[in-house]
């Protein structure tokens, strides 16, 4: 486990979090804004939890200190607009992929990410819960969702030593199973660096602490 | 302060969220030690981020003056650290304590629907009780 992973890990909940928590009081019903808020406190709790651990001085300038090149997460977690389909979908790609990391983590020498790892891990099992119920219950009509966040999923393992395999031995019969077929397609890779959508949400999500850096969040 | 004082006044510190529990029966009290100036009380927190802390930490410095409070991530906090007065509380508040088989904390039916496995705190979720058609909270096992 290197810091590079465990920085790209933070990353992606933090940017993760952030989308989800742009649903709240717009979701299409009462119960996926609840979820999806929830999803996103949850993600950005496990966020400063790792920043914490990595910059234990200084973990908000971590967070949201960076310039928007130095940010590690994958082009999955920073697509943005409107498009709820997509947002279910790629919540539910992206948390299969997090139960891998969670496994990775608690395989690690460290004390303290194994115990976040523990947390973290019992807080997931609702998140695929959720997220497998909502894929059931939209079926078929997420196939656009699936084709547009496919490649961009596969770009998730880029640097993280977890096998692609073992997710796609999950999510490919899962898939079929609520009447969803997975494209083929070339990962669409970019840790290191982003696209036009995460600009607008780097000046949204630093914003607040470049006017006042040593005011504490 | 003897530590039987200092865990008998801890366990009238209720969670900021839910008043019908103190951090003691919640299972958020790691280690207590008594020293001759001040009383070390480390804590464990519910929720990874949980943002109570800071109001737990102002209870706990208002029931014992000479606390110094710390948080610690190591050993996790689990539900299966709420003890039997716990869950008892949490019944009380209306919320279904975090046991394998759920039940309406009204009625004490097992007839019950999850409707929302998220709620109004990261730590519940929302049920319907078919018996009492109540909707109510339960505790996630968490
Ligand atoms: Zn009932």
């Amino acid at each position: 486990m290197t810091d590079e992973q465990l920085l790209a890990a933070a990353d992606d909940e933090l940017i993760l979090g952030h989308r989800d928590s742009e649903w709240t009081g717009l979701a299409p019903h009462v119960e996926a804004d609840v979820a999806l808020s929830s999803l996103a406190q949850d993600e950005m709790a496990h966020a400063a939890a790792l920043y914490a651990l990595l910059s234990p001085a200084d973990p908000d300038a971590l967070a949201c200190g960076r310039a928007p090149g130095a940010y590690r997460h994958a082009p999955l977690v920073e697509v943005g607009g409107r498009d709820f389909a997509f947002s279910v979908t790629r919540q539910y790609l992206y948390d299969i992929f997090e139960e891998q990391r969670i496994q990775q983590f608690l395989g690690s020498d460290l004390p303290e990410l194994k115990a976040i790892a523990e947390r973290m891990a019992r807080e997931e099992r609702y998140h695929r819960m959720h997220d497998r119920a909502m894929m059931a219950a939209l079926g078929a009509r997420l196939q656009p969702a699936v084709d547009r966040a496919w490649p961009l999923a596969l770009g998730l393992f880029e640097g993280t030593g977890l096998s692609e395999a073992d997710w796609r031995a999950i999510v490919v019969p899962e898939l079929a199973s609520w009447g969803l077929a997975v494209p083929e397609a070339q990962p669409v890779p970019g840790r290191t660096r982003h696209g036009s959508d995460f600009d607008s949400l780097w000046e949204d999500l630093t914003g607040l602490f470049r006017t006042d850096p040593s005011r504490h969040w | 302060m003897t530590e039987q004082a200092v865990r008998e006044a801890l366990g009238r510190v209720m969670d900021p969220e839910i008043p019908t529990i103190s951090i003691v029966d919640l299972g958020m009290v790691d280690e207590v030690r008594v020293h001759a100036e001040h009383v070390e009380v480390a804590l464990l927190p519910t929720f990874l981020g949980c943002p109570a802390l800071d109001l737990i930490e102002e209870a706990v410095l208002k029931a014992i003056p000479s606390a110094v409070v710390t948080f610690r991530h190591d050993p996790p906090w689990s539900t299966e650290r709420i003890t039997e007065a716990g869950k008892e509380g949490l019944r009380r508040f209306g919320i279904a304590p975090p046991d394998d088989v759920v039940r309406c904390p009204r009625c004490g039916s097992e007839q019950v629907l999850a409707e929302n496995l998220f709620g109004p705190t990261r730590c519940r979720a929302i049920y319907y009780c078919r018996a009492c058609r109540s909707p109510f909270e339960a505790f996630k096992a968490i």
